[in-house]
């Protein structure tokens, strides 16, 4: 318990339909009428009214129950809470309802980002035998020349796009199009660099 | 084998089967068939268009001619129900329990399986593709189903994230499935005009029936799809990229990887086999004719017929001379095409800014707006940041009547082509070209084999992505109208001799025709 105060588990509303609310009604008002029943008693047969009572409470965990195939866990601990504490568990039901943790599934503790594990020996090697990007560009390996090609769209000096331009001028049409293509990204992220830049020279110039 | 057997009558005697096209998308390839339908009207059609969806379906931009017979939609995917979650995975439960006992096996399972594995021979896929015996139910919910995605992960993709494996197992497959269920249209011979999902049912549908099939690419589907899936970023939204943290470096983790491979082997499988059944195979000139071949096509089957223009529609050259731009005006440059980046229409407005600060200029730019918004608005902010708004206009769709009378010297700057109408609308205009060195467009300009080349060149041919060679090319025929007016004529002389309508229309009508055609790659034992 008091773990999960200090971790302070995210909850967060979770929208209710009509037959959400109409079984949570539904179960109050049983719940009601049993608490009335048993404690302060329509008739002198008070084993009677005890029974009634009884029967009334366990009727009221039937709604909440029903919501359990689309609500899942929280309907049924919403139908536990109900049988297990008269009167309260309506209410316990409820709030299980109308809320939703961030992750159903495991317990309530933020994720621990996990960082990229430290390369291990084959992955050095492999960094060693990597070629030189314009080699990857026109080399024979899908995939090498496709990183190189996204690393050299990303890059906006002279140099990346000398790589590129001799790559979209090359003797390749199928390398010669997707140099083409980065080239115009290279190009539209320099233009909405620039747009950004006037922007904010606009607003420093404002103050 | 006759194309038309007097003694069965099938219900249209070619079916253009079409993928993402006429009648439903603008373009070169819809337009081809347009004129297709309509020059040949001794000739039925049928039209059987491949979309994604029904409800994505859109109204047809293209009117069929009566000698259209046939039409018919199919569609690659269906529009889930609004059922709540509860309700559809109780249907799902049921059919899982209704297959659960189901022994047969599936052909077209065992076909979809083979596909994917390296060294698996490839003979017989094509019959048991055909073999029709798979439903969508039983790929979605039957154990055997399952059993080959277990299969193909464990090869494939082993150690990489299952999820995403079995997901885009399904994407794949599923409009497969989908299409091989529907009933083969009645024809004399099956037309695809794409190999890919079209080709696939083309080829299918010609097993099944014992009727003929053609094919005609006007593009190289499997190369264009390789190189998108090189592009693809939907390809990077991997279950092992988000949980390693990873925020978008250059290479691929092990299921991306793996399921780049996937896709690529699988769009290249489906090529292979439509080149393998289909009696002829056609393209639209050299270049792409060697593409075919080293994807696989037999170059026996293969053959160039190029597109053609109507040259009626296309005043001669002496009649617009009171047109054109006086030697003191602007030169009037233009730009025909969809704005979409493949275009590179940013290449375009660049040149006209370096052309602009030379000599006086009038550039217009036509085409479609609506395939790619964001794009032309990059345009647009583009003219404006470059100070060109009373230089460069946006003039939208124009017919071609419209469009040529005004231009002095056409532009086409595209990262990517086949044979460009334009050029040849160009040529046929005596307009002079300025393009980009890119599919058949060298070949449109300076000429193919040795009589072609005598005619002289229609332009000039420039590098990819090069606004300064673009518009140092447009600066020379600007200032030479003598220059203008000779490679004017010639790319009229081209046209005239190599690529008009007629000459088209007439080459497909004896490839319909004909009863001579080479020996098919037999007929289904299904």
């Amino acid at each position: 318990m008091i773990a999960m105060l200090l971790v302070r588990p995210r909850i967060s509303r979770s929208g209710c339909s009509g037959r959400v609310v109409g079984a949570l009604v539904l179960a109050g008002a049983l719940e009601a009428v049993a608490a009335c029943l048993g404690a302060h008693g329509l008739s002198r047969n008070a084993t009677l009214e005890l029974a009634s009572a009884a029967v009334l409470h366990a009727l009221a965990a039937l709604p909440v129950a029903a919501l359990a195939r689309r609500m899942g866990s929280r309907a049924r601990f919403g139908m536990l809470a109900v049988l297990a504490i008269p009167c309260l568990g309506v209410g316990i039901a409820a709030a299980s309802c109308a809320t939703h943790g961030r992750d159903a599934s495991g317990p309530m503790r933020r994720r621990p980002h996990r960082a990229a594990p430290w390369p291990v020996a084959e992955a050095w090697r492999r960094l060693g035998r990597a070629p030189a990007l314009g080699d990857a560009l026109v080399g024979e390996d899908p995939e090498l020349r496709r990183a190189a090609l996204l690393t050299l769209s990303r890059r906006q000096d002279p140099a990346a796009i000398a790589l590129l331009r001799r790559a979209a001028w090359g003797p390749d049409p199928e390398l010669a199009l997707s140099a083409g293509i980065a080239l115009d990204e290279v190009g539209e992220r320099a233009e909405r660099q620039e747009r950004e830049s006037q922007v904010a020279e606009r607003r420093h110039v404002a103050r | 084998m006759s194309l038309v057997d007097p003694a069965v009558d099938p219900a249209t005697d070619i079916c253009f089967v079409l993928e993402g096209t006429y009648p439903y998308v603008r373009g070169g390839v819809a337009t081809w068939v347009h004129r297709l339908l309509h020059g040949l009207p001794d000739i039925r059609f049928g039209v059987v268009h491949i979309g994604p969806e029904k409800s994505s379906r859109s109204r047809p931009y293209y009117t069929s001619p009566p000698n259209v017979t046939v039409r018919e939609d199919l569609f690659c995917r269906e529009k889930a129900p609004d059922d709540d979650d509860g309700s559809l995975r109780r249907m799902a439960r049921a059919q899982r329990h209704r297959l659960a006992g189901t022994r047969e096996h599936s052909r077209v399972l065992s076909a979809i399986r083979r596909l994917h594995l390296e060294g698996e021979d490839e003979a017989g896929l094509l019959d048991d593709f055909a073999a029709d015996d798979l439903t969508v139910e039983a790929f979605l919910h039957g154990p055997e189903a399952y059993h080959v995605v277990e299969e193909l992960y464990a090869s494939l993709a082993p150690g990489c994230s299952f999820i995403d494996f079995f997901w885009h197992f399904r994407a794949m497959h599923l409009p497969l499935v989908r299409l091989l269920s529907a009933t083969p249209v009645s024809a004399g011979a099956y037309h695809a005009v794409c190999t890919g999902y079209a080709g696939l049912l083309a080829a299918v549908w010609s097993r099944r029936t014992g009727s003929p099939m053609l094919l005609t690419e006007h593009g190289i589907y499997a190369r264009e799809r390789r190189l998108e899936l090189e592009r693809a970023s939907w390809l990077e939204r991997t279950r092992d990229r988000r949980h390693t943290g990873r925020s978008g470096g250059p290479f691929d983790t092990p299921t991306a990887s793996a399921l780049r491979r996937m896709w690529t082997r699988f769009f290249a499988v489906l090529a292979r086999l439509a080149y393998g059944q289909a009696s002829v195979i056609v393209s639209l000139s050299d270049a792409s004719r060697q593409r075919q071949i080293a994807d696989g096509a037999d170059p026996a089957r293969t053959r160039i017929i190029p597109n053609g223009i109507d040259l009626d529609l296309f005043p001669a050259p002496t009649e617009l001379e009171p047109k054109r731009a006086s030697a003191h005006g602007p030169i009037r440059v233009g730009f025909v095409g969809r704005l979409v980046p493949i275009k590179d229409v940013i290449t375009f407005v660049r040149a006209c800014f370096l052309v602009s600060s030379a000599i006086p200029l009038d550039a217009s730019i036509y085409g479609p707006t609506n395939e790619d918004p964001a794009y032309v608005r990059r345009c647009r902010r583009l003219v404006a940041h470059l100070g060109l708004e009373r230089v460069v206009s946006f003039r939208g769709s124009a017919p071609a009547s419209q469009i040529y009378p005004g231009v002095d010297i056409l532009v086409l700057t595209s990262l990517s082509e086949g044979q460009p109408l334009v050029v040849l609308e160009a040529g046929a205009a005596a307009i002079p070209v300025v393009v980009s060195d890119v599919g058949a467009c060298r070949e449109l300009v300076e000429g193919g084999d040795e009589p072609d080349r005598a005619l002289g060149p229609a332009g000039i041919v420039t590098r990819l992505a090069a606004p300064e060679e673009t518009a140092a090319a447009i600066l020379r025929l600007a200032r030479d109208p003598a220059l203008r007016e000779a490679m004017g004529e010639s790319g009229r002389r081209r046209v005239s001799a190599r690529y008009r309508e007629s000459g088209t229309l007439a080459a497909y009508h004896n490839l319909y025709r004909s009863t001579a055609w080479p020996e098919s790659a037999g007929v289904s034992n299904t």
